[in-house]
């Protein structure tokens, strides 16, 4: 039987997987700040998870030299760390279209 | 929704901005002329519509007899569909305010009040129904004989986050045509099911001439679209001897040496598609080994573990979808003609360990719906999704129970209350734990209010000379 690499990269596709998204700090500190809440309180999701290896943030390349765009580049994006919190859009059954946090641990 | 939300929503069709619309608003007379179409005309359009008396009519149908209507000419249908989009909005103001307004009634009916114990709630709401369960229900699905653990025994299992529920199933959805042409399903399934020799052929031991003879079934291989080539390749990968077999081989020169007994098949084909294994060593228990392995532990075709494939055409859409009994999602997201986006499995562990937590989550509570609905007890899906919250909120399915979420509890009172109350108290005294009884259990227990609902209210008291005071509420 041939045999493709699929669900590796297209799992974030799945009917079953809602829309994770990594916040950048100043997301990170809004929320924090409007529930008055400690990272340590959110939910949690696995650095391990799969959907923690597949989805990235870009990053805002460091104001350099332009000898270093090539390193810029590379550096543009990244997956989630631990220490992250994900931001995932749910499908509720009761209230449409619901946020919710994850806090990315070991 | 929101009351401002909703208040915006209403001003915004007011002013007759918004594009909403209300498919059962009717519309009379007053309607008609109200939004500028002309008396003459108002009157036609009801006389058009067979009705002598105002109101009771649907917009809709109004619009599609004006449409359908042979009479008027196309510059006055536009302007006339133009005008009752005009009477469809002023009227939704209106009626939609009213519509809001309930639905915030119900919105605010539905909150849950600030400390109210909502775990106990959801508790109650699935346990009460519970007790009308079925006790022990295997359910068919379809017409198939593919049978899945339903009613109380599969709520326990998945409430328990067994990493292998008792009857694993998978619901194969397939992409592009594999979901409308049946013989191209048929065909991925068997692609699928796992296949080994003993399905595909007669295997006998004779001790006459110390072989096994493997006798292919050819309308199972064709059925099955296998070649004969493949089971030979298959067959010959075996070999006689001990369970050295396979280590020796890898591990240098130095045991294959020394180990005699390993040799490789081989495999004569006779006619009448027989083929004949002869065991090297002629020993009575080595052709009995060797029947045992070509019989039970060769898969010539499909992925490992899926037991049964049947396909079923879904009677919704007509689409054909394939059943399986036993699951390997990884594997089965892989092959082509599958539609991984909609391909699932009652495994719940195994959903967490392809998919994610969060997809897990949604497992959950789709399973547990599923199977209360299957079983006709009504249980709103909050209950539901609180549980799969609370199961989830780790990164990892967790079972609620003494290895789960309740033994995680940091109060030792409320963990020997649950279940094996000794075994946790002396946990406790050895290990010098202490009970800060903040939640509700130990505080029933040691006879102090429970910090629940009024009960978690603490008073502060601001006095004119600065500071505050705190006092605990009774």
């Amino acid at each position: 039987m041939k045999k493709t690499k699929v669900a590796e990269s297209k799992i974030l596709e799945h009917a079953l997987v809602p829309k994770h998204e990594i916040m950048s700090e100043a997301e990170v500190k809004e929320l924090l700040d409007s529930y008055k809440i400690r990272k340590a309180q959110l939910p949690k999701i696995k650095s391990s998870d799969p959907v923690c290896k597949e989805i990235k943030i870009k990053i805002v390349g460091k104001k350099g030299g332009k000898n270093k765009t090539a390193e810029q580049t590379k550096e543009k994006e990244r997956t989630a760390e631990v220490g992250d919190i994900v931001k995932i859009t749910r499908q509720s059954r009761t209230a449409g279209k619901v946020f919710s946090y994850r806090l990315v641990v070991e | 929704m929101k009351k401002e939300e909703a208040e915006e929503i209403a001003e915004l069709l007011k002013d007759g901005k918004g594009d909403f619309t209300v498919a059962e608003l009717t519309v009379g007379r007053e309607e008609l002329l109200e939004s500028g179409i002309e008396e003459a005309h108002a009157a036609d359009i009801l006389k058009m519509l067979g009705r002598r008396e105002e109101g009771g009519l649907k917009l809709a149908e109004i619009k599609s007899r004006v449409n359908a209507c042979e009479q008027l000419s196309e510059k006055i249908k536009s302007e006339l569909n133009e005008k009752l989009r005009a009477v469809r909005r002023r009227l939704s103001a209106e009626k939609l305010d009213a519509i809001l307004r309930k639905v915030e009634a119900k919105y605010e009916e539905a909150k849950v009040e600030p400390r109210e114990a909502v775990g106990i709630v959801a508790a109650q709401s699935i346990g009460e129904p519970g007790t009308q369960m079925t006790l022990r229900t295997f359910h068919y699905a379809g017409v198939g004989a593919i049978y899945i653990t339903l009613g109380l025994p599969r709520i326990i299992e998945i409430v328990d986050a067994r990493k292998k529920p008792s009857t694993p199933a998978m619901k194969i959805k397939l992409a592009g045509e594999y979901a409308t042409d049946k013989n191209k399903a048929v065909q991925l399934a068997m692609e699928i099911e796992e296949t080994f020799i003993k399905d595909i052929a007669k295997i006998e031991a004779s001790p006459e001439d110390m072989s096994v003879w493997v006798s292919l079934n050819e309308r199972e291989l064709e059925r099955r679209n296998i070649g004969r080539e493949e089971v030979v390749a298959k067959l010959s990968g075996l070999s006689t001897g001990t369970k050295a077999g396979t280590k020796a081989g890898t591990k240098a020169g130095t045991k294959a040496g020394t180990n005699e007994k390993e040799h490789a098949v081989e495999i004569e084909e006779t006619g009448a598609g027989r083929l004949r294994i002869p065991v090297q060593t002629k020993s009575y228990h080595e052709l009995l080994r060797l029947e045992e392995k070509v019989s039970s532990k060769l898969a010539v075709k499909g992925i490992n573990g899926i037991k049964r494939a049947i396909v079923r055409k879904d009677d919704a859409d007509g689409e054909y979808i394939i059943y399986t009994e036993g699951s390997a999602l990884k594997k089965v997201l892989e092959v082509p003609g599958v539609d991984f986006r909609r391909t699932t499995t009652n495994n719940i562990a195994e959903i967490a360990e392809v998919l994610g937590i969060e997809a897990a989550r949604n497992a959950i509570i789709e399973e547990m719906m599923e199977t209360l609905d299957e079983q006709g007890l009504d249980v709103d899906a909050r209950h539901v999704t609180l549980i799969a919250d609370a199961m989830t909120m780790e990164g990892e399915v967790k079972s609620i129970g003494r290895h789960g979420l309740a033994g995680g509890k940091s109060s030792v009172l409320s963990r020997a209350a649950f279940e094996v109350t000794v075994d946790n108290l002396l946990a406790a005294a050895l290990h010098g734990e202490r009970d800060e009884l903040r939640g509700v259990t130990e505080n029933v227990i040691v006879g102090q209010p429970i910090k629940l609902g009024t009960g978690a209210i603490e008073l502060v008291a601001r006095r004119s000379g600065g500071g505050s005071t705190q006092a605990k509420g009774q």
